[in-house]
């Protein structure tokens, strides 16, 4: 993508063409960059003391905690080791920053763990040229479970404009649940099919089904949560789901390169802990299309059919046609409904 | 498993007891033997000459799902749901069950949905049910029964569909103490089928087998399907779905000329589409689909499998607010009514099977409003 607009290559995307990304996406979709601008719009909020940036009693963000703590390795280790420190028995996660799919991540719960990965020489652990970024986050080891079993959610947001920000949610979600039931035994630090969601992983594990694909749609669990936390919590945590979402794009907007051909389809995944509070674990840029079973076909089918709905303009072909991707005026499109639209001047509303 | 022996064993054939296939057969064999007269409808496949509800007496029956009120499953505003929850609160807070039942008809706001049920299916609540479920468990920890390798097959089956398969551990406990049971026997609505009995060498009688006196039809599984979203506990759980068995599912699984009974619940689905959908029957008849053979499952299964799980609550709420199961031959005609012009475009089967592959789009309440009360009543006999 960054090919397509790098001024010297000569080319220019032509005015009907339309493109799934933005110049510079990896903005948000990298795990190491994300957290970077997530961290920088924090103080931002903060030293403007805006809405967003309250806090609550405990002197805690109210909407701006999004992600757990994180730290970018190798640069931040002395920071990291400090907080490690401070909360010895805490567990984190270590995930290379521009992988997906899982590979590649482990958990960490003595400092040891990591110096013996990092290497096998006496350097000291900040001066190694790693291959790439790492970022080590406070792992969440409190997650929601059902049926004793830990999931993260997959939701689809489309993006057609950053400036000023026009935003699409998709209300068919599903959630994606490990294979074996989530235990936080040290022994069992190590077993991805406890730990990690992936559906590229859980789908080698024994005992995975592929009838159901462990996929779970999202109005099933919210139903679920409605009759057993009762309908104010469940209604909070989809709320805050909606203001992570948010303040994500939110983060980014002022670095994201905007053009009008291009729109993106982002994957969110949402962790919710056993407080029903959402975590923000990461967007991804392209998201899976591949599909596991006749029910996750369906929905990414529809999904597809919804996004090109919004995308295309509707006298695409034509030459005097509108331009680019952001043409649809509606605030519903299949299972889409415009959540954020900046471009309504006098809307100073927040989400949700 | 790459070894071919090995994969054999893994396809195990799975014991099925009886299916809805096998209830439909039988229905469609029987006759009134000692019926003189000619029946005023002859051309549905029920052959059994029941009376059926006029559409007339099911709107008298079925009034408070008139349009003019609104209903849980239909409005959504916030003012309608919490004046709602406020009642129904305080009718669990005072007990008052048969208040609840009525309160039932126009449909529970989900989060009250568990309380309302247990308080309706199981009015003794707290410590002796609590123990009296220990102590099935303790049974089923100490003795296996032949009928457990059914079970497993049949919560495994079960636990392949996507609305489901988190609960499988919820699920477990309440199968396999239910037909421990003995209770269920003396309890059922509708008197199920002489079961085996066990006996001593004095010719006493000392209990039924499996202890519930009844068997499980093929994919039993899934009458407890839509409770397993209410709770996490099994004990929370088992009483409403013994009550709920005992009460509607028996009706369904016995030959008998009760009114609440599978015969009759057939008949009625192939009489209000034959008066109100007349041109959808006959359509039907001219290209040999049976319309029942569609229906049947839907109705056998009280809509489990078929519909989402709001969906399925939704009308659940009005079956035990009416105490009536002849809501589910109602919503499978208005389904009928609501694809009247899909179906008499089809010239097959298989397209007819297209229409009904997929009803997870449907929203039960109005469908069932639209046909009670919006349909025309002038051209019956």
């Amino acid at each position: 993508v960054r090919m397509i607009f790098n001024p010297e290559t000569g080319h220019r995307l032509g005015e009907a063409q339309l493109l799934n990304h933005f110049p510079n996406h990896y903005e948000l979709t990298r795990k190491d960059l994300m957290c970077k601008n997530i961290k920088r719009y924090r103080k931002e909020q903060e030293k403007e003391n805006t809405q967003l940036s309250e806090k609550d009693e405990a002197g805690n963000f109210k909407y701006l905690d999004i992600i757990p703590m994180t730290f970018i390795l190798p640069g931040d280790y002395p920071m990291f080791v400090e907080e490690f420190r401070r909360n010895p028995n805490a567990t984190w996660i270590m995930k290379p920053s521009g992988k997906s799919q899982g590979q590649g991540i482990f958990l960490v719960s003595k400092l040891g763990q990591l110096k013996k990965w990092a290497t096998s020489s006496k350097l000291p652990f900040q001066s190694l040229a790693l291959k790439e970024n790492y970022v080590i986050s406070r792992y969440i080891d409190n997650p929601l479970l059902v049926g004793g079993k830990k999931f993260d959610l997959r939701i689809y947001v489309l993006v057609t404009c950053y400036k000023p920000l026009k935003v699409y949610l998709y209300s068919q979600g599903f959630t994606r649940f490990c294979t074996e039931k989530y235990t936080p035994d040290c022994a069992e630090l190590d077993n991805m099919y406890v730990h990690l969601t992936n559906v590229a992983i859980q789908k080698h594990a024994d005992t995975y089904n592929d009838k159901h694909g462990g996929k779970w749609n999202i109005n099933n669990l919210r139903l679920y949560l409605e009759m057993t936390r009762g309908k104010e919590k469940t209604d909070k945590c989809f709320d805050d789901i909606n203001k992570n979402i948010y303040v994500a794009l939110k983060a980014v907007q002022s670095v994201i390169i905007n053009d009008k051909h291009c729109f993106e389809m982002y994957g969110y995944d949402i962790l919710i802990d056993s407080n029903l509070k959402p975590w923000l674990i990461e967007v991804n840029g392209s998201p899976s299309l591949t599909t596991t079973t006749e029910v996750d076909r369906k929905l990414k089918m529809q999904l597809l059919q919804d996004t090109f709905e919004i995308v295309v303009p509707h006298d695409w072909g034509s030459t005097d046609a509108n331009r680019g991707a952001n043409t649809c005026k509606e605030k519903a499109v299949g299972y889409y409904s415009l959540i954020i639209d900046e471009s309504i001047i006098d809307d100073k509303k927040k989400p949700g | 498993a790459e070894d071919p022996e090995e994969e054999e064993k893994e396809i195990t054939t799975r014991i099925i007891i009886y299916d809805h296939n096998k209830i439909l057969d039988e229905l469609l064999k029987m006759k009134s033997e000692n019926y003189a007269a000619e029946p005023s409808l002859a051309w549905g496949s029920i052959h059994v000459v029941l009376q059926t509800k006029s559409l007339e007496e099911l709107r008298n029956k079925f009034t408070e799902l008139n349009v003019a009120l609104r209903q849980i499953g239909v409005d959504e505003d916030k003012a309608f749901v919490d004046e709602r929850l406020l009642i129904g609160e305080k009718l669990v807070q005072k007990n008052a069950i048969p208040l609840l039942v009525q309160y039932a008809k126009r449909g529970i706001p989900h989060t009250l949905r568990p309380s309302v049920y247990r308080k309706i299916m199981c009015f003794d609540s707290g410590e002796k049910c609590a123990h009296y479920f220990e102590k099935l468990q303790d049974h089923f920890t100490k003795w296996e029964m032949a009928l457990d390798e059914v079970l497993r097959g049949d919560i495994k089956e079960f636990c392949n569909d996507d609305k489901f398969f988190i609960f499988e551990d919820t699920l477990s406990p309440i199968i396999y103490s239910f037909f421990r049971d003995p209770y269920v026997f003396g309890h059922c609505r509708v008197q199920p089928n002489k079961p085996f009995s066990a006996f001593t060498e004095k010719d006493q009688r000392v209990g039924y087998m499996p202890p519930a006196g009844v068997l499980p039809c093929d994919l039993f599984s899934r009458y407890a399907g839509p409770l397993l979203y209410m709770s996490d506990k099994p004990q929370d759980l088992y009483f409403i779905f013994r009550g709920i068995d005992i009460k509607y599912v028996s009706c369904l699984h016995s030959i008998t000329s009760h009114p609440q009974g599978i015969i009759s619940l057939a008949k009625l689905f192939e009489d209000l589409l034959q008066i109100y959908e007349p041109e959808v029957w006959f359509h039907m008849q001219k290209i040999g689909v049976s319309p029942l053979k569609i229906a049947f499952p839907w109705i056998f299964y009280m809509f489990v499998g078929f519909l989402e799980v709001d969906q399925i609550l939704y009308l659940w709420d009005r079956i035990i607010g009416f105490d009536s199961l002849e809501i589910l031959p109602i919503l499978a005609a208005s389904i009928f009514a609501f694809r009247a012009k899909l179906i008499q475009n089809c010239n097959t089967h298989e397209e007819i099977d297209e229409i009904f592959y997929d009803l997870y789009q449907l929203k039960v309440i109005p469908l069932i409003q639209h046909f009670l009360f919006a349909t025309e009543t002038t051209q019956i006999n």
